[in-house]
């Protein structure tokens, strides 16, 4: 009988050890924290200083603190409100969808699911949204780095920000030809939180590399006084608490915070960025009635994709990067926006891996050309539809050697569109390639 | 003590049992644990045979089960016995070796008849006088990480402009046979389809066929069984069955040009 007791309580012992282990084994990971933009740094050193010389080590913290004090950490994420009640970042992001997508992966007594963003994003495109996650170096293309504020595929024309409903669009339907998958089964309130925490990535990553551009010109001045800014702090707002203050009694201390935020927060945060995220929906190109040939044909009629074949190989000059065969196999040597960013510096030299290995040790990932997309295979990665085909061509695509098309007139790019459509099914040998591009469909059509 | 152990060892069949036939009679808190619904004419077969080989498997387990719990409690107080080693027993080996294969042998057998129809004998139609393979009524492309489906459009063929793609969300009519053509574009995946007891690895480089009869207008989740990635998880997709009449209505209306449609009757 005493050996049954015994035998019980060292399982028992056991059991308990086991489940001490996993209970504070959870507590000790720490938790993850926003990753300095360092080849942003390497970057404005390479461009500004001599080849041996660095931006005082000091300027890190100024920026940590500031980001931190606008922007909060990846667990407990702030907008900044600057403007009070009528924030105008406020009107871009809400404050309550970004707590749902921040923070570690749980849900609440509702049921309601918190840390999408680490749930179903970070491993790609990383907790600071700089593209780099773990599995990024498996992935072509790379996984966007938000940080530079380009988006491909949207509504809105070059340089300007995308809409939600592009974002949104993007989340729910995936990017076809990549690793990005469609979150089709994703509730809409997640997919818009997550829309707002991809903006908030976005916009704070855009401000780290505007503050980090300023520094190489400050000669050693401090960017923000630190002491200042941490009086400043323990109201949620620094902007409020020292508006209040210098309404009592204005302190030469609180008037040098004011005029430095300012400039700081006012001039680069809001006038440089949030202002450009203000007015997407006015932005939106609006695609043109296609014309009736068109849209009454099962299959682009044959004159349509004669035209837009000839445009491809002459005024459009597709040809130059797609191919003559459309494969995607004509200039392959370029590269995309989010490496060139760095590949452009003076001194690199993409042949020889020395000349960027500091590129790449501050964080950078190994530059890859940009395929031009094989036009033969029918996957579309902004969407299949013909407006989405009309807008790649007429807008371009933001980031990529792809242009706009502003010399092309509406009917010109939906002669492009016949025959990017009518490409996958044309024979590219026996015979004349026009004759063999519109099949059953378009015949039954034209019979009637 | 020894009496403990072989109690502890005669709880685990007479549970697992318990468990087991709780889960099949949908019984709280075990109701999920059984199978889903079917909604494939084809799958009652196959449903037989997953009870079937059930069945096999707990004669086995229980008859182990007991066994053991039973030997512990005959012998274990016996502690005089001390342990006997034998290495070697040609009429054991034999007999466990033939009786698996037995078992195994009877079962390839046994389900010849719905192997070919579930996986070979692909339903014919006639086609201009002649009988052929049925042509397939949407083809899947499995992708990481999600569903592609192209559906044939009004001629009825494949890989023509007039195909209609959508993504993730499958319409199939149900009550008549419905062939799908399986492609990858990348890795393997595995098209499964539960409520249909539909499974079919997808192998970058070839195109597969998988067919069924649904029996009713449900909704049905569209999973992928092979690993595929992080993102494998994400690779879900919904399979609407439709009456005949309310699927050829909706392909009618998947012109890529309806929203400019739309438009024009607006104005």
């Amino acid at each position: 009988m005493a050996g049954m007791w015994r035998a019980l309580l060292s399982s028992g012992g056991v059991l308990g050890g086991l489940l001490a282990l996993v209970l504070t084994g959870c507590e000790k990971v720490p938790s993850p924290e926003f990753r300095a933009n360092r080849v942003e740094w390497v970057k404005q050193e390479r461009l500004n200083l001599e080849t041996d010389q660095h931006l005082p080590v000091e300027y890190r913290t100024q920026v940590d603190t500031l980001l931190t004090s606008l922007f909060g950490t990846p667990d407990d994420p702030r907008l900044p409100a600057f403007y009070g009640e009528s924030d105008p970042l406020g009107a871009i992001i809400s404050l309550e969808r970004l707590k749902q997508a921040a923070g570690p992966v749980s849900s609440d007594e509702q049921g309601r699911h918190l840390g999408l963003y680490r749930e179903h994003c970070a491993h790609c495109h990383g907790i600071t949204g700089d593209g780099a996650g773990p599995t990024a170096l498996a992935l072509y293309p790379y996984p966007r780095d938000f940080r530079l504020g380009k988006y491909k595929f949207k509504s809105t024309p070059l340089r300007r920000p995308p809409t939600d409903d592009d974002l949104v669009r993007i989340i729910r339907q995936g990017i076809p030809g990549s690793a990005m998958p469609a979150f089709t089964t994703l509730p809409e309130d997640e997919v818009l939180a997550l829309v707002d925490y991809v903006k908030y990535l976005t916009i704070r990553g855009e401000y780290e590399r505007r503050l980090v551009a300023e520094l190489p010109g400050l000669e050693g001045e401090p960017l923000v006084d630190l002491n200042v800014l941490r009086s400043a702090q323990p109201k949620p707002s620094a902007a409020e608490g020292s508006a209040a203050a210098a309404a009592s009694e204005p302190t030469a201390e609180q008037t040098a915070l004011d005029e430095q935020l300012q400039t700081l927060v006012g001039e680069y945060l809001y006038e440089e960025i949030v202002e450009r995220w203000s007015d997407r929906d006015d932005a939106i190109t609006e695609v043109p009635a296609p014309p009736a040939e068109l849209m009454s044909a099962a299959a682009p009629p044959a004159e349509w994709v004669a035209k837009g074949r000839d445009l491809f190989f002459g005024k459009a000059n597709c040809v130059q990067c797609h191919g003559a065969t459309g494969l995607g196999d004509g200039q392959t040597q370029n590269y995309d926006d989010w490496t060139n960013d760095w590949l452009k510096t003076p001194g690199v030299d993409v042949l020889s891996r020395q000349t960027y290995q500091h590129f790449l040790e501050a964080g950078a990932l190994p530059p890859r050309p940009v395929r031009p997309r094989n036009l033969r295979v029918p996957v579309y990665r902004g969407g299949n539809a013909p407006a989405d085909i009309y807008r790649r061509i007429a807008n371009g695509i933001e980031g990529t050697p792809m242009p706009s098309s502003p010399s092309l007139t509406p009917e010109e790019v939906w002669a492009v569109v016949a025959y990017v459509q009518a490409m996958p099914y044309e024979r590219l040998s026996g015979g004349d390639a026009a004759a063999a591009a519109p099949q059953a469909g378009s015949r039954e059509v034209s019979g009637k | 003590m020894y009496r403990f152990w072989g109690l502890l060892f005669l709880a685990v069949p007479v549970v697992g049992t318990l468990i087991y036939l709780l889960a099949m009679l949908g019984i709280a808190p075990f109701q999920g644990l059984g199978l889903p619904p079917n909604y494939n004419e084809a799958g009652v077969e196959i449903d037989h045979l997953y009870n079937l080989i059930h069945v096999i498997m707990a004669v086995v387990f229980v008859a182990t089960g007991l066994m053991l719990g039973g030997l512990i409690w005959k012998y274990g107080a016996r502690q005089e016995l001390g342990a006997r080693y034998f290495t070697h027993s040609n009429l054991l080996e034999l007999t466990w070796s033939v009786a698996a294969a037995g078992i195994l042998v009877f079962l390839s057998l046994y389900q010849l008849n719905s192997w070919a129809e579930n996986k070979l004998e692909r339903p014919q139609v006639e086609i201009a006088g002649r009988t052929e393979p049925q042509p397939p009524l949407a083809k899947v492309v499995a992708k990481r990480f999600g569903w592609e489906f192209y559906h044939a459009g009004p001629d009825g063929r494949l890989d023509t402009p007039d195909d209609v793609y959508v993504e993730n969300v499958l319409r199939v009519p149900h009550g008549e046979p419905v062939v799908l053509q399986l492609e990858s574009r990348d890795v393997i995946h595995s098209f499964f389809v539960p409520g249909l007891r539909l499974k079919q690895d997808v192998v970058p480089g070839m195109q597969h066929f998988v067919w069924f009869k649904a029996t009713s207008p449900v909704e049905l989740e569209i999973i992928c069984s092979e690993l595929c990635g992080w993102g494998h998880y994400t690779m879900q997709g919904r399979m609407q069955l439709v009456s005949r009449a309310d699927y050829d209505r909706w392909l009618s209306e998947q012109s890529p040009w309806k929203q400019f449609a739309a438009e024009g009757e607006q104005e």
